[in-house]
């Protein structure tokens, strides 16, 4: 059965340049022996850390640390955060691997999270107004880049801009996982701290990275070894390391990524509006969002429902993030203050660069195949 | 009458198999593929297991575990696998109904009520949605075939037989209904498991309610009020107290806690007085009894048959009477003790103590 792959901001799939690339990857030795094979191991690990810090253009100062991933990450911080026993702010509509790992190391009465209204006209308004009065005690804001799920990129410029008016000495921490190698602008300088995972840009999974300016209060999660200057112990996925080099690299050569996103999710969501008009709801593209993911609500149409029956058509997609699997639907829409009867009938439509018209039409016909059965 | 075995709807062999990770559904699962139908595999979360059970201590059907061996089972025959989420169905149809029963001094029957509104309910709208007009299971009943209209048959290991527990069904939905065991037995069925390498070939049957992680009575004193009351001879002497009334059950001879010179049991359970009446072994003896909500596989004023009246009861002689459309009365023939519990189910099988007839709730008692 012909199959389209719709859901790339769960695991972006290898890239075949990184694919083949992995194949030369050396496999012997530890990259902390002393010897030929673990010297070699070694300098390809410190040459992706020098690729990421290239692709970010960080300055020289910042600290580039590899882990399992963003999840890891998530906790990594959220436990330096609460050494600090600072008071963090945060939203409602964060990763679970952040909203969770804050609420499992930061004090109860440290940490406010702040739901986001989807149906608000201007999301830093919506911001603004929801900012507790007592902002200048908080010693942490950590927001994401771009949700996961409906694809809205926050703007966190303005967010910073009027925080820091309140608060200079607030540190910002941030969640990149979906913006990166899909919107070009990512300003890395804005954050005291931002992470990356490896298999949503065409990496292998199980790396990560987290970058943190010079001063960060940044302490070991997990120690055992003398890994990443003592600050993460335990042997480095070289060879995910690698993967994540050539990914790199990939989308550093690759001119006008944004651009060419942006024209398929308009192609695949014309064709969605062509063939259901009305049946087919866009909440939140009114909002600037991620160009490879479209986020829509099929009124009537259970998702749980309408993902086995597309699955079942060929058409690999999701309703949220793939981090819930018990539960068919993630609880982050409801931060976004979306009510059930909406959230339990979305789709997230996310694609790789290389998908064809071809397949976005397909895709298109047998969604609405689906929802006019 | 023919048996339909899996030969019903040949001419559109699509099918939702539910499988609940257990060697009966996996091998319904692989008859089916093998006799060329176009499968798709559906475990069912049912409920949130953390209300109810401690991580490891599952030895339900349909636990996370389960669902485990289900999608591996799913993946060696190559079809595709999906939980669905009914939680809510199970909540609205199920455990509302079973928690109300024994409230009101009833015995319910959760597993037949699952099948009616949950497997051959919710599940088979959902199927048929996704273009799948049969839901499968791992039941053991046949399907029937006398001059066009279905009945539900005993299955042909009598040890195993679950007719009992799909009367409810009706013979609208039999026309929906695969029951690929039906003709096995039990013992060959683990032998073509294990034959195919099936990861449940040798997995234990489960024998509990899927919900239940304890006992009865302590899902009921977690999941609502308990009640305390008298325990209560019918001669009209207190024997006891009932921490909770509404935990027990007509008939139970276990756990009542009292000293008396000879074996007690639940005669009746009165929710108004908080009383439960218990006596000795004769006062459970029955002639006549009547069975609502009657589900009708062949219309009659009068006749003859076997009736089941709970699970692993052999079935007794009776005499079946129309009472009206939806209440059947029913006279034991024999002087058998036979425990009469309400709220369960009385099944009405024929002559041969094979066919269903019909079948509905056990009420009124005299």
């Amino acid at each position: 059965m012909r199959k389209v792959y719709l859901d790339a901001n769960s695991n972006y799939g290898l890239l075949p340049s990184v694919r083949e690339a992995i194949k030369d990857c050396p496999d012997l030795g530890n990259p902390n022996s002393l010897h030929f094979y673990g010297q070699t191991l070694k300098a390809l690990i410190e040459e992706t850390r020098e690729t990421v810090r290239k692709f970010f253009r960080l300055p020289v100062e910042y600290n580039i640390y590899f882990c399992s991933g963003a999840t890891e990450a998530a906790n990594w911080l959220s436990y330096s955060m609460s050494k600090s026993g600072k008071k963090v702010l945060t939203s409602k509509v964060e990763h679970a691997c952040v909203i969770e790992s804050l609420r499992l190391w930061i004090e109860r009465c440290n940490l406010i999270e702040i739901p986001v209204n989807y149906s608000c006209d201007s999301l830093f308004e919506d911001f603004k107004n929801r900012l507790p009065v007592n902002i200048q005690e908080f010693g942490f804001l950590v927001w994401m880049h771009s949700h996961n799920e409906t694809g809205v990129i926050f703007p966190l410029k303005e967010y910073t801009d009027a925080i820091k008016k309140a608060n200079p000495s607030i540190r910002l921490v941030c969640d990149a996982v979906q913006s990166i190698c899909k919107v070009e602008n990512f300003q890395p300088d804005l954050f005291d701290a931002f992470f990356i995972s490896g298999h949503k840009i065409g990496a292998l999974p199980g790396v990560g990275v987290l970058v943190t300016k010079p001063d960060f209060p940044l302490f070991p999660m997990i120690v055992g070894g003398s890994q990443e200057k003592y600050m993460r112990a335990g042997t480095e996925s070289y060879q995910a390391i690698f993967s994540l080099k050539k990914a790199l690299e990939f989308w550093q050569n690759c001119n006008g990524y944004e651009v060419i996103f942006k024209s398929k999710k308009e192609y695949l969501k014309n064709a969605l509006i062509n063939r259901l008009g009305e049946k087919a709801i866009f909440y939140f593209e009114k909002f600037s969002t991620v160009p490879n993911t479209l986020h829509v609500s099929f009124p009537g149409h259970k998702s749980s429902d309408l993902l086995v029956a597309l699955d079942l058509k060929g058409i690999c997609c999701s309703a949220g993030s793939s981090c819930y699997s018990g539960k068919p639907l993630p609880p982050s829409l409801e931060g976004f203050l979306m009510p059930p009867e909406i959230s339990k009938t979305v789709l997230r439509l996310s694609f790789r660069l290389d998908i064809s018209q071809d397949d976005l039409e397909y895709a298109a016909e047998k969604i609405s195949e689906v929802v006019n059965y | 009458m023919v048996d339909l075995h899996i030969s019903q709807g040949l001419q559109d062999r699509k099918a939702v198999v539910a499988m609940s990770g257990g060697v009966d559904s996996s091998t319904c699962a692989l008859i089916l593929r093998q006799n060329g139908w176009k499968i798709v595999g559906v475990s069912l979360q049912v409920w949130d297991y953390s209300k109810s059970c401690k991580v490891g201590a599952l030895k339900t059907c349909c636990s996370p575990r389960d669902f485990q061996d289900a999608r591996l089972v799913a993946t060696k025959l190559g079809i595709p696998f999906y939980v669905f989420d009914v939680e809510d169905e199970f909540e609205a149809r199920v455990i509302s109904k079973f928690k109300n029963y024994y409230q009101n001094g009833l015995t319910p029957s959760p597993c037949i009520d699952c099948n009616v509104f949950v497997k051959f309910g919710e599940l088979l709208n959902k199927a048929t949605a996704l273009g799948y007009p049969r839901v499968a299971t791992g039941h053991y009943a046949r399907i029937l075939s006398r001059k066009g209209d279905l009945f539900l048959a005993r299955a042909v290991d009598r040890d195993k037989d679950q007719s009992y527990f799909l009367y409810g069904l009706g013979r609208r939905t039999l026309s929906s209904a695969l029951f690929p065991l039906g003709c096995l037995t039990k013992s060959y069925v683990r032998q073509i498991a294990e034959n195919h390498g099936l990861v449940t070939a040798k997995k234990k049957d489960s024998q509990d309610l899927c919900f239940i992680g304890s006992s009865v009575s302590d899902f009921l004193s977690s999941n609502s009020t308990p009640v305390s009351g008298v325990i209560r001879h019918i001669s009209g002497r207190a024997l006891g107290i009932a921490e909770n009334v509404f935990s027990f059950t007509v008939g139970q001879r276990k756990g009542l806690k009292v000293s008396w010179s000879k074996p007690l049991f639940v005669l009746k359970i009165s929710p108004e007085t908080r009383e439960v009446i218990v006596g000795e072994r004769e006062y459970l003896k029955v002639k006549t009894f009547f069975v609502t909500d009657w589900v009708w596989y062949e219309d009659f004023e009068t006749t003859t048959g076997f009736i089941q009246v709970r699970n692993r009861h052999s079935g007794a002689s009776c005499l079946a009477q129309k009472v009206d459309s939806k209440t059947v009365r029913i006279t034991l023939l024999d002087d058998a003790i036979h425990i009469i519990t309400p709220g369960q189910a009385g099944v009405l099988y024929d002559e041969n103590d094979e066919i269903i007839l019909g079948g509905g709730e056990i009420r009124q008692i005299s």
